[in-house]
């Protein structure tokens, strides 16, 4: 076991590492934070002056070997925007952003698996047609329209809610429903689906005719064999939320992450690009990871393979 | 048989075939939705709107005169800057299908090509392809797609070039899978003993096999790859003004959002409807294609 | 003494895209204390369904059971409500399935499948259940019992599932043993000991059992009486030695001849019954087997025989037949 995690910690590795190659090469191609930083008009030596004192005038590779170095002491260097740690600057952010990609995977996984037990026990009725269709239109759905109309109809229209930014619970309401949408649906035909085939196989017709108790069977056979696939998803569907809180933070200005990176792409402050998506991914790998072993806890036929 | 009891045969399967149809609603309901856009896309512009960049400041903000009664000027409204919304939605499904329908198919060459040579191949070769693929795989696309974008450019190339980035993974890992287990089989290995070359088998012999998943691939990237270039425009990423795209127009009215409510809903409700189209006809694909996988 | 089944005409059918199959038509039989009772039949004879129907293990939307009475232990099955009847599975009916490889759960370890009947019918705390599995083990002849609790279905072999599958049902020492082609998915040396197995149990358990099979050969081993079904007919039954030796109806007849004998020449071909069975959502008037069947008579074609005593038998020989099947084979040459 501790060699299987091993390896699977080095492949996460290697792969954070590509994902901070790329994300250097491509936040260098943004453009010359130096035109931005300076007021117009400002002469070339100033501008050179700048760039030297950013680093920025060295050669690519160098840049890339020092970032390595620093990266591996934690530290992506300055923001060009806040002169502060670029570090510093997104772990601030963090919170916010884990909170709401939290919450709306937690929501997603509650009301998406309750969703899709329901339709699964009730085949072939309205409560199934009904899960069904909204989750068929939920996974059709644009994030940041759904933003848009909750925010226009509960805090514009009926004032319930407000209309964004990071104060009380009750702010967190709309920006998690509005991102948990896409994965409560994922989660409900998935388990829907999943659950449909295991109700199928023989050993559960075994647990019936054993004369055991429906929430045994419900529990310990039906239940335990639906949940690998839908495992598999919400590792992705972590990745997505990720990346999907982007446009729901920018929606309800929400101070995470993922608005940070989108303000920094605009102003061209790569190390904060770089800090942002480099941490987000490792999260995201992470998550993976923990996946992959949990695996082994749920299907005993997995953990034979290793 | 005689014509009579010929009759009588055909009723008696009409309870049958009525139940295919129910269950099977969703695959037409979806081509259904798909073919309305298509033809939205393809013959919008012949029939008589107003142009869909034509600011007409006097007509700003007015609400959809579409009733029982008839069409009228506006049958959809106008935004903020006076341009027909229903004209907007045509012209916008245009650009959104062209970028979406371009992005998946360079994604899926590219993917299938990549797919191919790694699981043919194996070796070293096979190991840093799919290296690569777990590298992209490890950055949430949207990221990845908005650093791309933003480094290099929003021309329409880029954008296409963009999305197919984000979606030629999906394609390799199934690919692959089928190249392995199909490349073992009798038939590749009798071209091979008979001297065919490398590439002969490849596009001969492997890529018909590969060919059907891969489609499937498509049509669930499609709905995606929607999702996500509406997204990047919103953002201001995308498709820039004044082209009309559904995201952009998202964007620009969303300030109006209270008082001018057609402004927002409708072009979100034809992304939406598009999508479940596409989902929709993917899903009875794949259920076609793969009955194994069968959900509905 | 009372019989401990009876099964009064038990009619189920099954719903297909609006249209309706009746697979069991109206099967009646009882089975007595200590007997061994085999039902064969061909697949779609109505021999598995019907016992699934039986003890409401039948999925309702496309199954329904029209209608019929079982009685054991002095009430209707079913009408029983479901947590009387849940008592009645596992705790005093036990069922062995056909396909050992898949009617295991596979996340959960033996030791907890044989258990979980055992803590839910006698109430057995998990170390006793436990204690009691390995038992169990034992019993059906596994070696190393202890350590095989602790183990998954995928680390044992098809015959030992079976075995598995088989303390599972005896588990709580249920009155009756209801094995449905327990030996089918085995091949023939661990079919030998499948046997041997259930023979040894139910001498020592007392087991009244059903077997249910489409192997005569398997039939003649081990039943003490018979019954043949087709096309969800009862077509005859009786004591093992009367209707094998001096079968009454054609389809028994066809299938006790289509056994290879050892008594025949090599190189001979295998009989078969040429045709196929009826198809259940457009059932033919009449005798189902009756295309099918070389003595059919014009009546077989338009009414179904009723099932009764055949003539110069014992009493509790019976078949369903228009035709007199020993005159007609005294006629006949068999081809």
């Amino acid at each position: 076991m501790p060699r299987l995690v091993a390896a699977k910690l080095g492949d996460g590795v290697i792969a954070i590492w590509g994902v901070v190659t790329i994300v250097f090469v491509v936040s260098r191609l943004l453009g010359d934070p130096a035109v931005l930083l300076l007021p117009e008009g400002a002469s070339q030596q100033q501008l050179q002056a700048l760039r030297a004192s950013l680093g920025l005038d060295r050669p690519i590779w160098v840049q890339y070997g020092d970032f390595l170095v620093h990266l591996l002491h934690g530290d992506f260097g300055q923001s060009f925007q806040f002169m502060q740690p670029a570090l510093t600057v997104v772990l601030a952010r963090m919170p916010a952003t884990l909170i709401l990609t939290g919450t709306a995977l937690a929501l997603g996984v509650l009301i998406g698996g309750i969703a899709g037990c329901v339709a699964a026990y009730r085949r072939g009725s309205i409560a199934e047609f009904l899960v069904m269709i909204v989750a068929l239109l939920g996974q059709a759905t644009p994030v940041f329209w759904l933003g848009i109309m909750l925010i226009t109809f509960f805090a514009v229209q009926l004032h319930w809610l407000p209309t964004g930014g990071f104060g009380s619970p009750a702010s967190l309401i709309l920006p998690a429903l509005a991102l948990a949408t896409y994965t409560t649906a994922s989660i409900a035909r998935l388990l829907r689906s999943s659950m449909l085939d295991v109700l199928r196989e023989e050993y559960v017709r075994t647990a019936h005719a054993k004369g055991l108790l429906p929430r045994t069977v419900f529990f310990w056979y039906v239940g335990r064999n639906s949940l690998v696939p839908v495992l598999t998803m919400v590792g992705i569907l972590a990745g997505e939320l990720l990346g999907g809180s982007v446009v729901t933070e920018t929606v309800f200005s929400w101070p995470g992450v993922g608005r940070l990176i989108v303000q920094a792409i605009e102003a061209n402050d790569f190390p904060v690009v770089e800090a942002g998506v480099t941490l987000i991914a490792t999260i995201y790998v992470l998550v993976n990871i923990l996946v992959d072993l949990l695996y082994g806890t749920l299907d005993p036929r997995i953990r034979e393979r290793r | 048989m005689s014509t009579e009891s010929q009759a009588a045969a055909a009723l008696r399967q009409f309870p049958r075939r009525w139940h295919r149809l129910r269950r099977e609603w969703a695959g037409w309901l979806g081509l259904a939705l798909v073919t309305l856009v298509l033809l939205m896309g393809a013959f919008g512009p012949l029939l008589n709107l107003p142009n869909p960049d034509f600011n007409d400041l006097g007509a700003r903000l007015m609400a959809p005169t579409l009733s029982l009664a008839g069409f009228g000027p506006h049958p959809l409204g106008t935004d903020q800057l006076g341009r027909d919304i229903l004209s907007r939605i045509v012209f916008g499904s245009r650009i959104t299908l062209l970028v979406s329908v371009c992005a998946v198919t360079l994604g899926g060459v590219v993917g299938i090509s990549i797919g191919l040579i790694a699981g043919y191949f194996g070796g070293p070769l096979d190991r840093i392809l799919m290296r690569l693929v777990d590298i992209q795989l490890a950055m949430p696309l949207m990221l990845l797609a908005l650093m791309v974008v933003a480094a290099t450019g929003t021309s329409l190339g880029n954008l296409i070039a963009v999305l197919a980035l984000t979606s030629w993974v999906r394609y390799a890992r199934i690919v692959r899978g089928q190249v392995l287990s199909v490349r073992e089989r009798d038939f590749v290995r009798s071209a091979r003993a008979i001297g065919a070359g490398t590439l002969r088998i490849l596009l001969h012999h492997i890529l018909p096999n590969v060919l059907a998943p891969s489609l499937v691939v498509a049509t669930l990237e499609l709905g995606r790859v929607i999702l996500l270039e509406a997204a990047l425009s919103f953002l201001g990423l995308g498709i820039q003004p004044p082209a009309p795209s559904w995201g952009g127009m998202l964007a620009e009215g969303r300030v109006y959002a209270a008082s001018a409510w057609w402004i927002i809903t409708l072009p979100g409700l034809a992304l939406m409807l598009t999508v479940l189209g596409v989902n929709l006809a993917g899903d009875w694909l794949r259920d076609r294609l793969d009955p194994r996988e069968a959900h509905l | 003494m009372a019989a401990l089944l009876e099964v009064e005409d038990l009619t189920v059918s099954f719903a297909r895209g609006g249209e309706v199959a009746r697979v069991v038509s109206g099967v009646s039989y009882t089975v007595e204390q200590g007997e061994t009772l085999g039902i064969v039949g061909e697949s779609g004879s109505g021999k598995s369904v019907h016992v699934l129907a039986m003890l409401g293990l039948l999925p309702s939307p496309p199954g329904d059971v029209e209608a019929g009475r079982v009685w054991f232990g002095g009430r209707d099955l079913l009408r029983l409500p479901p947590s009387s009847l849940r008592d009645v599975r596992g705790g005093q009916i036990g069922l062995v399935f056909q396909d050992p490889m898949t009617a295991l759960n596979p996340v959960l370890t033996i030791g907890r499948q044989i258990g979980d009947g055992l803590t839910r019918h006698r109430r057995l705390s998990r170390r006793a259940a436990r204690a009691r599995a390995a038992e169990l083990l034992a019993m059906v002849g596994i070696a190393q019992p202890e350590r095989r609790l602790d183990q998954f279905p995928h680390e044992f072999s098809g015959g030992m599932r079976q075995r598995v599958m088989i303390a599972i049902a005896i588990a709580c020492e249920p009155a009756l043993l209801i094995a449905d082609e327990p030996t089918t998915a085995l091949d023939v040396t661990v079919q030998g000991q499948i046997l041997d197995l259930l023979g040894t149990l139910k001498q020592r358990l007392g087991m009244t059992m059903i077997w249910i099979t489409h192997d005569m050969g398997v039939i003649a081993a081990i039943a003490d009486r018979v019954q043949v079904m087709y096309a969800g007919h009862v077509m005859e039954r009786g004591p093992a030695r009367a209707v094998f030796h001096d079968p009454r109806n054609a389809y028994t007849w066809s299938l006790l001849r289509a056994l290879p004998h050892a008594e025949r020449a090599p190189g001979g071909r295998l009989l078969q019954i040429p045709g196929q069975p009826p198809d259940p959502f457009n059932p033919p008037p009449g005798d189902p087997f009756a295309p099918r069947n070389p003595f059919a008579t014009q009546r077989c074609f338009r009414e179904m025989p009723p099932l009764r005593p055949v003539p110069g038998g014992p009493p509790d020989h019976l078949a369903a037949a228009w035709y007199d099947l020993p005159s007609l084979l005294a006629e006949k040459a068999p081809a």
